[in-house]
């Protein structure tokens, strides 16, 4: 560890926040940002270099109290993640399909029955606007100050829930499809279009999961909600 | 001055500082001080995680930007921001009145 007692305090701050994202990176840089601002000025009081670092990162507070407010920020970065995965990837899986029904109508004909087709368009639907509900909800209570551990449960239960279902459906629609064999073209497409969908499934089962690793750190057996300042 | 009291009112105090322009996190700590005589004097460590939380919120925009060879995260108001800040304006100045109100010793009306 460095002797520099900025750099020392930016490394336990580091160590109190979960993850290796954008956002904890942005809040690691601006603290030491920040930090070194402050020390410039104690250097134009007349400290001496160390003792104006020292005198920073002491005007900076508790550290436990700064990591648990960012904790906070990242846990809704996470359940903003989610939220929007839903919101965007549910479109961008559904349109490959449509327009491999569309190049290929003999494709619909191949296909499961009509009820687990029209499934996915319900779950997509479904999900997309309890999603965007629940992303109004988030930034209203970054306006209240108020914590959202019962909103991230919803969250985490929408995206696993939709992620669940949506790879129960394609499992049933590939495995009750009927029959005639598709051409080399139409099979290769049809092929990318499953992969993107299951890559889809598998990052919005990912990201569910990650949000409620993220409620169970900043919220520890809470579902109530609490004021954050 | 009582920390607790100000703490309250963190989020309308930040949201005035930068309503003159766009302020860096530190930037704005110095605002805050200069415009309460050095009475408000917060931990650092308290306001950048608010001025994170109003960026969620939409009242601030946060952006990186580089001057004299430091990047900074520079705030600006945003329209909601602005609207947010009128209101809690207008609730303070309600608070502050009817406080003052009960404060103010009551006139004992004169022997006649």
């Amino acid at each position: 560890m460095s002797a520099d007692p900025i750099r020392q305090a930016v490394d336990q701050l580091a160590v109190r926040l979960p993850g290796h994202g954008r956002l904890r990176r942005s809040i690691l840089r601006e603290v030491e940002d920040c930090l070194r601002d402050a020390a410039e000025d104690h250097l134009t009081e007349g400290l001496d270099p160390h003792a104006a670092r020292l005198s920073a990162v002491r005007q900076f507070g508790d550290l436990d109290d700064a990591a648990a407010e960012y904790r906070i920020e990242l846990a809704a970065a996470a359940t903003r993640h989610t939220a929007l995965l839903i919101a965007i990837g549910y479109p961008v899986m559904l349109l490959p399909w449509a327009l491999l029904n569309k190049v290929f109508p003999t494709h619909t004909g191949r296909s499961a029955p009509s009820w687990i087709n029209g499934s996915f368009t319900w779950i997509a639907v479904t999900s997309l606007v309890l999603a965007v509900a629940l992303l109004v909800r988030l930034r209203a209570r970054a306006r209240s100050a108020v914590a959202f551990p019962t909103l991230m449960n919803a969250l985490s239960a929408l995206g696993l829930g939709s992620a669940t279902l949506t790879g129960v459906a394609g499992y049933l629609s590939s495995s009750l499809s009927t029959a005639a064999s598709p051409g080399a073209v139409e099979a290769i497409c049809e092929l990318g279009t499953e992969i993107v969908s299951a890559l889809f499934v598998a990052a919005l089962g990912l990201s569910a999961a990650r949000c409620l690793v993220h409620r169970r750190r900043v919220f520890p057996g809470a579902g109530r909600p609490e004021q954050v300042t | 001055m009582d920390q607790g009291s100000i703490r309250g009112r963190l989020d309308a105090m930040l949201l005035a500082v930068i309503e003159d322009g766009p302020l860096h996190g530190y930037a704005v700590i110095e605002a805050l001080s200069a415009r309460s005589d050095g009475d408000i004097d917060l931990p650092t460590g308290t306001v950048y995680p608010a001025l994170r939380r109003m960026e969620r919120a939409g009242w601030l925009d946060g952006e990186w930007s580089e001057a004299g060879g430091r990047r900074r995260r520079v705030y600006t108001l945003t329209d909601a921001g602005s609207q947010a800040l009128h209101q809690q304006r207008a609730d303070w100045q309600h608070f502050a009145a009817r406080i003052a109100g009960v404060l103010t010793p009551a006139e004992t009306p004169s022997p006649t």
